[in-house]
């Protein structure tokens, strides 16, 4: 039975800890995928079974990168870092500076780090590099994207040719299916990702470039008042995202906007017709999407760890190891051919190009990250009004940026 | 206060007062209204039970009956193939009877010198012992995560031990109560028969408090089967989760969208063996804690 | 030591001529001191070493800066301290406490005070059954229990809304709801916790000497008035121990809940002091500060508990 074959896998890892030697390198992937059947599971399974001397076992610690951050840090400061760990982009600063993950031209020499790395499309390398140091292997990659019920659009009465690119032109559409079909009209997902999408596609940055916190800024505050309407108007209820993905897939949403990264759940849990589309921008202001996800950064110390790593690295940059990943609904950030079905409208967003997601600078950034996240829920909870909240979260951020 | 386990009281011995005519009506009213409280407080408990036997795909449908249309017990290995929920179980199976058992390995020696015993600093130690009852585990959870992660046993189940049974203040203060309890003379004509402390307290001592024992167990089981922070805090590994923590992980699965159906199952396996020791044992486990809790 | 008349002892023989200790009584024990030393050494130790310990080293972390992964401490002074109390989250924790506890310790002890009231005149095999019913939450775990909350909560498909809908009622957002989230984690609490004050209350009801029940009764005084002065009184002091560990599970346990539920809620609304100090400590890894917070923490509970000694121990009567 599956439990007991993963107890037996897991056992000597458990008892070895990763310090004898034995025939087989054995390296923990810590990861926040769940369930035994994800594709992360297969990309696994699949790799051990190639028999390269290397074993990786899956251990998910949670279910978002805050929490496995954390987890890791615990397991850091007792000197058992785990081998890889799915860094979310938010984190790269932090996990660079604070957690110790490693620059792959240190571990393995430029040469074999370019060799991976030509795997990948090119504009990746940067996102992946943090202070000069290459951190991470680009696996995850996600985009904001519209999920539209479109037996609920149709039965609306709406043109499902006619999915609108603006924001402003979606709310009346989504607030005529609230009407005509009685199911809530519109949800959006409350953390910091998808805020920061408006407020890039306003023309602002959640932190710029230098790491200034500018979140309270003309365009910012434009953005997200944009972000809000919905619940004045009475198409959003606030959920929270799991909520939110159960009432989705259950057919009482007309219309979500989400991590293209659920695309391959939500597509086998719904029994209504599914839609993608790109996300929307704002009227009148350049598009600047955001991505999101997570890379494959590297925290051993020990350097037949580190070798290991890269061994599993190689498979996954490779075709055959990548295909099996796009099951879910990250991206191809290979330059294999690679077919993505269903995933069209997140591929033809990254074609236009996508920003990084925003990284939360310092040994604090944790806890700006949090703090931030509180602020947005506090604006769309309407405790606070639009430029209170973002200017309550810049001064937080400010405060736990500058305590580095 | 008895150290046997019938103490608790039926309502048919009770003093039954004499009810005036109008109250008299009034009880087949209350007979109602506890009827209804009682299906009350069972109802959340029978929702989960029936959600474990809802197939997927009616999960999400929003419907009053209480029995699912087309029940199924695909969602145990369900729960099973998701995670390591087996592991869970056994997980919290042995460190709840590691911290039940080994509070009254260490407990009841101490409880009896300090109740029998003669020695210097014999008062000091009890207070030592007892003090801890006054001082709220949040005031020792840092520290003793420092050293827990220091000492190389982090992500270990005698990480989540060890501090629990180190807890053992009540189980020392009761059985101290109930040694003392004893009469002396069994333990003088047993000293007169030449044993020393240990045989009084192996064979003098402990059978005749076996009620006060199995009491303790229980409370002991019962509390280190519920333990949730400590737990969160120490281990890591999802094969070395106990029950309570990796329910936690279940139920907050974000990007699935909620299994509902596996998750009510294995909550219904956190409940299913507390259940079944208290339809077996209810007046015992209930008079554990009502004996706990009198003076 | 265990009452025994000096009489009784000198009318035993002598086993063997032991020297007689002035204040000697009890069983002569062979083997003298060490042997009981070793037999309570193990808890001692362990108290020692797993409470009183950390208690102290609690105080000196709070003063200093310690960063898990790097090792050097660095001396802050009260500086946590100060920063805590002015911390806008460490009022609204405080607060949310207050509100669990003004909500929660009434309600768990008046309940199961009526309850067990009730049962007291009910006679039957059903009686166990309720008894059953009613005290079976309380064997649950707070994890399990807030899971199976978890799902009668759901905005979207459980049953709470469902009910409401068929009512007639608007759905609710539950826990979703800044307002009502922290009142949503009362309701797991309370329906876990209440059935556990029900047999204490009905062993302690029961311990009232029936003469003072007929007597109050042959005096004229209906049910309630009986209640009043004559029941309530007796039963004070475990009333008044229920208080006292309300008062613990309020601060301590419900924190099961709380991460199940809500990880302290919309934006901290349901979150409570020993939450807070957990996020502080093991997700901000503030070990410096979470350690202030743990010693302000305790602060409080001993003036809680301390006020709740001085406010009801004169009203408790021993019999």
């Amino acid at each position: 039975m599956r439990l007991f074959r993963r107890t037996a896998l897991a056992m000597p890892a458990i008892l070895i800890a990763g310090s004898a030697r034995s025939a087989d390198a054995r390296i923990d992937l810590v990861h926040l995928f769940s369930g035994a059947d994800h594709p992360a599971q297969k990309v696994i399974a699949a790799f051990n079974d190639r028999k390269l001397g290397v074993s990786v076992v899956s251990r998910q610690e949670g279910t978002t990168y805050e929490a496995i951050t954390t987890k890791a840090m615990a397991g850091i400061a007792a000197g058992r870092p785990p081998a890889i760990m799915t860094t979310g982009w938010k984190l790269a600063d932090f996990a660079r500076k604070t957690l110790g993950a490693q620059d792959f031209n240190d571990i393995y020499g430029a040469d074999r780090t370019t060799a991976l790395m030509a795997n990948f499309r090119p504009g990746l390398k940067e996102i992946c590099t943090v202070g000069g140091s290459l951190i991470g292997l680009p696996w995850a990659m996600s985009t904001p994207v519209l999920y539209v019920n479109m037996t609920l659009w149709k039965q609306a009465g709406l043109d499902p040719a006619q999915v609108p690119i603006t924001i402003e032109a979606l709310y009346p559409l989504a607030k005529q299916l609230q009407e005509r079909t009685g199911k809530q009209g519109l949800i959006f997902e409350v953390n910091e990702w998808l805020p920061q999408a408006f407020i890039q596609n306003a023309g602002g940055d959640v932190i710029t470039r230098d790491g200034q916190p500018a979140m309270d800024s003309a365009a910012a505050v434009h953005a997200i008042e944009r972000f809000v309407e919905p619940r004045r108007m009475g198409i959003w209820n606030v959920l929270s995202i799991g909520e939110m993905v159960t009432a989705f897939q259950s057919g009482a949403i007309g219309v979500m906007a989400s991590s293209s990264a659920r695309q391959s759940v939500i597509r086998t849990q719904a029994q209504f017709e599914l839609a993608l589309f790109q996300m929307p921008g704002l009227e009148g202001r350049p598009r600047r999407m955001n991505s999101g996800g997570n890379f494959l950064a590297v925290y051993a110390t020990n350097r037949e760890q580190r070798e290991a790593a890269l061994t599993f690295f190689q498979h996954v940059a490779s075709a055959e190891g990548f295909r099996p990943w796009l099951a879910t609904g990250y991206m191809n950030t290979t330059v294999h051919n690679l077919p993505a079905p269903g995933n069209e409208a997140a591929h033809a967003q990254l074609a236009g190009g996508l920003t990084s997601e925003t990284i939360w600078p310092g040994p604090r950034g944790l806890e700006a990250l949090q703090a931030h996240i509180e602020w947005i829920s506090r604006i769309v909870n309407g405790a606070v009004s639009v430029p209170e909240g973002l200017r309550g979260s810049r001064q937080a951020v400010e405060r736990l940026i500058s305590n580095a | 206060m008895s150290t046997t386990l019938d103490a608790l009281p039926q309502a048919a011995p009770l003093p039954r007062v004499r009810l005036k005519l109008r109250w008299r009506l009034r009880l087949p009213l209350l007979h109602v209204a506890l009827a209804v409280l009682s299906l009350l407080t069972a109802m959340p408990l029978l929702w989960m039970v029936r959600t474990a036997f809802t197939p997927h795909a009616e999960v999400f449908r929003s419907t009053l009956a209480l029995v699912p249309a087309n029940p199924t017990v695909a969602n145990f290995p369900a729960a099973f193939g998701l995670f390591p929920v087996g592991d869970w179980f056994l997980n919290s199976l042995w460190v709840a009877t590691a911290c039940a058992l080994g509070k009254l390995i260490i407990a009841a020696p101490a409880a009896f010198a300090f109740a029998r015993g003669r020695f210097p600093g014999r008062d000091a130690g009890f207070a030592l012992v007892v003090g801890t009852m006054t001082v709220p585990y949040v005031i020792t959870l840092i520290p003793t995560y420092m050293a827990v992660v220091q000492a190389g046993l982090y992500d270990t189940h005698l990480a989540v031990i060890v501090p629990t049974v180190a807890h053992c203040g009540f189980a020392c203060f009761f059985l101290r109560q109930a040694f003392r309890q004893l009469p002396s003379e069994i333990f003088e004509a047993a000293a007169i028969d030449g044993a020393g402390p240990w045989r009084q307290f192996l064979l003098v001592a402990l059978p005749n408090v076996r009620a006060a024992l199995a009491a303790l167990f229980v409370l002991g089981f019962l509390s280190a089967w519920n333990l949730y922070l400590w737990p969160l805090l120490v281990l890591e590994s999802p094969e070395h989760k106990t029950l309570a923590i990796g329910l936690k992980l279940f139920a907050t699965t974000g990007e699935q969208g909620g299994q509902w159906g596996p998750l009510m199952a294995t909550a219904m396996l956190g409940v299913a063996p507390v259940l079944i020791l208290f339809l077996l044992a209810q007046k015992q486990i209930v008079s554990a804690f009502v004996t706990s809790g009198i003076r | 030591m265990s009452g025994e008349s000096p009489g009784a002892r000198a009318s035993r023989p002598h086993r063997r001529a032991a020297p007689r200790r002035e204040r000697a009584r009890g069983p002569r024990s062979q083997g003298g001191a060490p042997i009981w030393w070793l037999m309570a050494a193990p808890a001692v130790v362990l108290c020692l070493a797993f409470v009183w310990l950390p208690m102290a080293a609690t105080f000196g972390l709070s003063v200093v800066d310690v960063n898990v992964l790097r090792s050097a401490a660095v001396w802050r002074g009260l500086a946590h301290y100060g920063d805590t109390l002015a911390n806008p989250d460490f009022h609204l924790a405080l607060k949310n406490t207050a509100i669990y506890l003004a909500v929660l310790l009434p309600l768990q002890i008046i309940v199961p005070l009526l309850l067990a009231y009730a049962l007291m005149h009910l006679a039957g095999r059903v009686v166990s059954l309720y008894r059953g019913a009613l005290f079976l939450p309380a064997v649950l775990s707070f994890p399990i229990a807030a899971v199976v909350w978890l799902w009668l909560f759901n905005p979207v498909v459980g049953v709470l809304n469902a009910v409401l809908t068929a009512l007639g009622g608007m759905p609710q957002r539950w826990l979703n709801d800044p307002d009502m989230a922290i009142y949503a984690v009362c309701a797991v609490s309370f329906w876990k916790c209440f059935g556990l004050n029900l047999p204490i209350f009905a062993a302690a009801l029961a311990n009232v000497p029936p003469e003072l029940r007929q007597a109050a009764a042959l005096d004229g005084a209906g049910p309630w008035r009986r209640a009043w002065h004559v029941e309530l009184p007796l039963i004070s002091p475990t009333l008044f121990f229920a208080g006292v560990t309300t008062l613990l599970l309020v601060l301590d346990e419900i924190v099961g809940a709380v991460d199940v539920l809500t990880e302290g809620g919309p934006f901290k609304t349901s979150t409570n002091l020993l939450y807070f100090l957990y996020e502080r400590a093991f997700r901000h890894f503030q070990f410096g500060e979470a350690a202030a917070v743990a010693t302000l923490i305790m602060a409080l509970v001993a003036v809680a508990t301390w006020l709740q000694f001085r406010m009801f121990e004169r009203r408790v009567h021993y019999a």
